[in-house]
């Protein structure tokens, strides 16, 4: 992953609450499917939030949304 | 007539008889390997030759039975394995081997059948670095080549107790061997937990470049400049203040977020962990009892 210029950590668009329980299981190391089992949902719908939160962030992966989500302090380690 | 080859070969198949009763073959979406018994109905076997949810498992009764995966370790690279009404003893577990011990390694062939060979311990070492932020404390290493069949399988001593399992990684053409006992105590963790368990601290943060008069003599250009502090929180507790930057988890540099988050994800959930905090120019270390996530909104 090559290092961009750094952006302002700035968040464009809020996650919704569901969004941000899966980028923290995401950060947690959760695959889609144990998320989808913790929060009751189908594996389907773990991508749908799952896309969102790459959209809003601005990643193009799940590593990269983890990044930016660290950041700006979404979520807490 | 007594003879002390013909002795050996008898104690060595003895002791392969009895070793052997706990290696399985694991079947997932790739080419099989080999799994070790370790409890009732669990197996530990290698996560890469297993999908995600199910694994077929063949006995040595030449019998299949269906398992689910409960979770891995991700540092070591297994995956447990739980399949009901498996009915095979766990393995026994021995001392752990010197170097210069015989030993035997034993593992299923494509066919199903007991692979073994005789080798000797040949190096006892560690800690294995597995990743940027992950390492195995101790390892064994084998005078043996990785060999497919074997990978999953179990490294025996003479009294066909089980004293690691067998990976398929080398280091300069000896075949890396997990100690049993780390291999155990990480598989019921994962049966406890179902997965490597992720340590929290309360903390949000962000990289910082220190300047060359905060640095001190350590040199260390980045660190985490603690930006939030979750209320009732570990780091709360040990006294972290915001503003303070974490320089350190354990003795290892942290300059990103992410690095902490990985090194988090060790087996720390209730022990107490140092970290060096940077405080103006101070540098101090404190003491942190690692938690868990608050269930729901982190």
């Amino acid at each position: 992953m090559a290092d961009r210029p750094r952006e302002l950590p700035v968040l464009v668009e809020r996650l919704t609450p569901r969004e941000h329980e899966v980028l923290v299981l995401v950060a947690d190391g959760r695959r889609n499917k144990d998320i989808a089992r913790e929060l009751g949902i189908t594996d389907h719908t773990v991508k749908f939030h799952l896309a969102a939160v790459f959209g809003k962030l601005g990643a193009s992966s799940r590593t990269e949304a983890v990044r930016r989500g660290l950041q700006l302090g979404l979520i807490h380690i | 007539m007594s003879n002390i080859l013909s002795d050996l070969s008898i104690q060595l198949a003895t002791a392969i008889d009895r070793a052997s009763a706990a290696v399985v073959q694991v079947h997932g979406h790739r080419r099989p390997a080999a799994g070790v018994v370790f409890a009732d109905d669990l197996i530990v076997a290698p996560a890469r030759a297993l999908g995600d949810d199910t694994a077929v498992v063949r006995l040595a009764t030449g019998a299949t039975a269906e398992g689910h995966v409960l979770g891995h370790a991700l540092s070591m690279g297994l995956a447990v394995v739980r399949v009901p009404g498996l009915g095979v003893a766990p393995a026994e577990v021995g001392d752990e081997p010197r170097v210069g011990h015989l030993a035997i390694a034993i593992g299923r062939t494509w066919s199903g059948g007991v692979m073994a060979t005789v080798t000797n311990v040949a190096v006892v070492g560690g800690p294995l670095r597995t990743s940027r932020a992950s390492e195995i404390e101790r390892v064994i290493r084998i005078a043996q080549a990785p060999h497919g069949a074997l990978t999953g399988g179990a490294l025996a001593n003479g009294d066909g107790q089980i004293v690691g399992v067998i990976t398929n990684s080398a280091i300069r053409g000896t075949t890396v061997v997990l100690p049993a006992t780390l291999v155990w105590a990480a598989a019921h963790q994962i049966v406890k937990h179902g997965g490597t368990r992720q340590g929290f601290l309360g903390i949000s943060s962000t990289t910082v470049v220190l300047p060359e008069r905060q640095r001190g003599n350590h040199k260390q250009a980045h660190g985490l400049l603690v930006t939030a502090i979750v209320g009732k929180s570990p780091v709360e507790e040990a006294g972290l203040l915001v503003g303070d930057v974490i320089m350190a988890f354990e003795g290892q540099p942290v300059e990103e977020p992410e690095a902490l988050l990985t090194l988090l994800r060790g087996d720390h959930v209730g022990t107490a962990v140092v970290l060096s905090v940077l405080r103006g120019l101070e540098l101090r270390e404190m003491s942190v009892t690692v938690g868990e996530r608050p269930k729901r909104r982190g």
